[in-house]
């Protein structure tokens, strides 16, 4: 594994862990905000086509280590959850959490590399800044105080 | 604000804005939060500089010529502004995958090899193939990253080059020297985004170009076929739905100079609404046709063109059936016109362009030489039908007379007082053997026209094959003594009866060893021999006669051939060897003829030989 991947799961740990996320349904509602927060940040620079185009890479290759991620959706403005909140019932939350740690290590991981790391910090700093409530709705996220 | 000074080639710009120093301020509180700050030079771009490269792209885009002069020009206007020591794009294109690689001012932070090794992962990776376009493995991240090691000062930006609805189809590899910024990385990917949209358009103008010629090539082979498939209008209007119209039809002109529509009218699934009104009275008016058709220009009807679309008679009424627009283009030939074809496009289709006129000028000139082909075709087979005809006629209305004269002329000369006979004997012989060969002229033009109509027919009986031979070899018997040529039948040890038309067949052997006789010197050999094979009686006819040159073999069963015409003074019709293979077809069996120049012929023949 290589360093800058080990650096990427550190942070995410470290968020996963402030956000304290252990139910299927927190998890998941960590894994949308956390999406929609990166998306929302890389798009600035990227736009949303090769956004859209990346971040539908990293699902399509993190489905193959946890199919159920295939069933999210990108669309112009970000990532449908949809298929995905009506299939949670039946994921185990260790199964779930693994996945969004995965799936969020593999998104700043290859958008670090391509981007030769200059998204990273900011990235970075929009997951680790971000203040997450018990329930989670677009009003209570913020990227920085 | 600085005024930016000129640069040389690869220097960066160093003006400072109070934004730039702003975010990149932030830049550093947010790498030292995430724990992965490194040592990044403070550099400032100006956007409005950018901005000015930007425009300088886009202007060699839009002078878009072929990838490899356009991306190099593309990658040093970046380079501009954003200092590139090297890229790489590899891309899926109309007619492959293919990969550019580009060398910028400065040393490549990249080993040689490293750079295309990477950009294959890169775009196996974003684009979803191997670099040789074949179905991928499943990609992995590890692809992008693997064993790439960068000097500090280096950067390395990849990004997809992303089509029509989201579809990354390449990617792109920008070797920064020294390391970049966001800004710069905005820039890049402007760039990028600007460079997949050019190269998006021409693989489909290149594709729809391929399309068009596959079109035009199914078109003439369809065209070519349907030369024995039957007219060419009705075969050719449903090939033009729907890679031309949602619905067409033809007009052609008449003997009259009229125009007449060409049924059937054709329509795509879901037009068949269209193709019922294409059928109405209102609609079946071909003014516009007859205006193409006159002036050799063809039209294109749309909401554009006002007046005729908006005429109540035809454009509304074309409109109400969800017509969205028309083309009419001229059939012309050789100057002359033939007809036009009238392509209708739906709602689902876009207006028709000049890029469809085009299309559809070079479909109507290739739909015109197969209506031209097919017209002169059918005056030939007219024509030859109508010699057939009277050649048939002729021969029947000779053969009464001629049948009269021979009798007359036998029962002149069974008359003829014995003191008269001597002197008019040779005038008499004269007459009866003028009189033969007319009557065997005349037969054989009536069974030739028999076999042209199709008309010919035969009645099979079951006959010994020996008793056939015998005959037909007594025939010759006379001719052969008279040349001292021997005259040999070989018979097979078992007696053999075969299902045929006897006379028919008698004439086939007396053809044969009539020729046979005819082209042996004398003291030569004429030989008739047959045996049973597989199913058949095969029958064959072998002399030691002068033999047929191998460029005249092909030829000697077709009609009016004659080889033999100079050959001791030999002469015959022509078509004894034509009837005999319309009559061995006839019979379902086959003839062919093999021979050496200077030492003989074998011409034999099959006939099944009717045994259950």
């Amino acid at each position: 594994m290589n360093d800058e991947r080990t650096v990427h799961e550190n942070v995410v740990d470290e968020w996963l862990t402030r956000a304290n996320g252990s139910s299927a349904d927190r998890l998941l509602d960590l894994l949308e905000a956390s999406l929609r927060l990166i998306w929302s940040r890389a798009r600035r620079t990227l736009g949303d086509r090769t956004l859209g185009a990346v971040v539908g890479r990293v699902l399509y290759t993190s489905s193959e280590a946890y199919p159920f991620l295939g069933t999210l959706r990108v669309g112009t403005g970000g990532i449908r959850f949809d298929d995905l909140r009506a299939e949670v019932d039946a994921i185990a939350p260790t199964e779930l959490f693994r996945a969004v740690r995965f799936v969020v290590t593999e998104l700043l991981d290859v958008l670090g590399h391509l981007t030769a790391g200059i998204l990273t910090p900011a990235l970075h700093a929009e997951l680790l800044t971000a203040r997450f409530g018990a329930k989670f709705g677009k009003a209570r996220i913020g990227s920085r105080p | 604000m600085t005024t930016p000074m000129l640069r040389r080639r690869g220097q960066r710009d160093r003006d400072v804005v109070g934004d730039n120093t702003r975010r990149d301020s932030f830049i550093r509180h947010v790498r030292t939060v995430s724990g992965v700050h490194k040592a990044v030079p403070q550099r400032q771009s100006c956007p409005y500089r950018l901005l000015s490269n930007l425009d300088e792209v886009d202007q060699i885009l839009a002078r878009f010529e072929n990838p490899p002069s356009t991306i190099p020009a593309v990658l040093a206007a970046v380079s501009e502004a954003v200092p590139l020591c090297g890229a790489s794009v590899m891309y899926r294109g109309s007619d492959g995958v293919r990969c550019l690689m580009w060398k910028g001012m400065g040393d490549d932070p990249l080993p040689p090899g490293v750079a295309e090794s990477h950009i294959a992962a890169a775009y196996r990776y974003l684009a979803g193939e191997t670099e040789h376009g074949e179905s991928a493995l499943r990609p992995s991240s590890k692809d992008l990253t693997a064993g790439l090691k960068l000097p500090g000062h280096a950067s390395l930006i990849v990004l997809p080059l992303v089509g029509d609805g989201g579809r990354a189809f390449g990617a792109m590899q920008l070797q920064g020297d020294g390391q970049l910024d966001e800004t710069d990385l905005t820039f890049v990917k402007i760039v990028v985004s600007h460079l997949a949209i050019a190269l998006d358009e021409r693989a489909k103008r290149e594709a729809e170009e391929q399309q068009r010629q596959k079109f035009l090539s199914d078109l003439t082979t369809s065209l070519i076929e349907s030369r024995s498939n039957g007219p060419v209008l009705p075969l050719a209007v449903p090939l033009l739905v729907p890679f031309l119209a949602d619905a067409c039809f033809a007009d052609e002109v008449s003997e009259n100079g009229q125009l007449r529509r060409v049924e059937p009218g054709f329509a795509a699934e879901g037009y068949q609404t269209l193709l019922a009104a294409m059928k109405t009275e209102s609609l079946m008016t071909s003014e516009a046709q007859a205006r193409v058709a006159a002036s050799g220009t063809p039209v294109v009807y749309d909401e554009r063109s006002s007046d005729a679309w908006t005429d109540p008679f035809v454009g509304l009424k074309l409109q109400e059936v969800g017509v969205r627009s028309m083309m009419v283009v001229p059939l012309v030939r050789r100057g002359r016109p033939l007809g036009t074809i009238t392509l209708l496009a739906g709602e689902s289709r876009r207006p028709y362009d000049e890029r469809d006129l085009a299309i559809a000028e070079e479909m109507a000139r290739r739909v015109a030489i197969a209506l031209d082909d097919e017209a002169r075709a059918m005056r030939m087979e007219r024509a030859i039908r109508d010699r057939q005809e009277i050649l048939a006629l002729v021969a029947h209305d000779l053969r009464a007379p001629l049948s009269a004269l021979s009798i007359a002329s036998s029962v002149l000369l069974r008359r003829t007082p014995d003191s008269d006979r001597r002197a008019s004997r040779k005038f008499l012989e004269i007459i009866s053997r003028s009189l033969r060969q007319m009557d065997h002229l005349v037969a054989g033009l009536l069974d030739t026209a028999s076999l042209d109509s199709g008309h010919f027919t035969i009645r099979k009986e079951w006959h010994p094959v020996s008793s056939i031979v015998e005959d037909a070899l007594e025939m010759q018997a006379l001719a052969a003594s008279q040349k001292a040529l021997v005259l040999q039948a070989d018979r097979p040890d078992e007696a053999m009866h075969v299902y045929c038309d006897r006379d028919r067949i008698m004439q086939v052997l007396i053809n044969l060893l009539g020729n046979a006789v005819k082209f042996t010197p004398s003291g030569g050999l004429v030989k008739i021999v047959w045996r049973r094979l597989a199913g058949e009686l095969l029958v064959s006819v072998i002399d030691t006669g002068c033999g047929i040159a191998p460029a005249h073999l092909n030829r000697v069963f077709e009609r009016y051939w004659e080889a033999g015409g100079r050959y001791h003074g030999s002469r015959g019709t022509g078509l004894g060897l034509y009837i005999s293979r319309g009559i061995i077809e006839a019979h379902g069996g086959k003839i062919w003829v093999e021979s050496d120049v200077g030492k003989g012929s074998r011409f034999s023949f099959t006939v099944p030989d009717g045994q259950p």
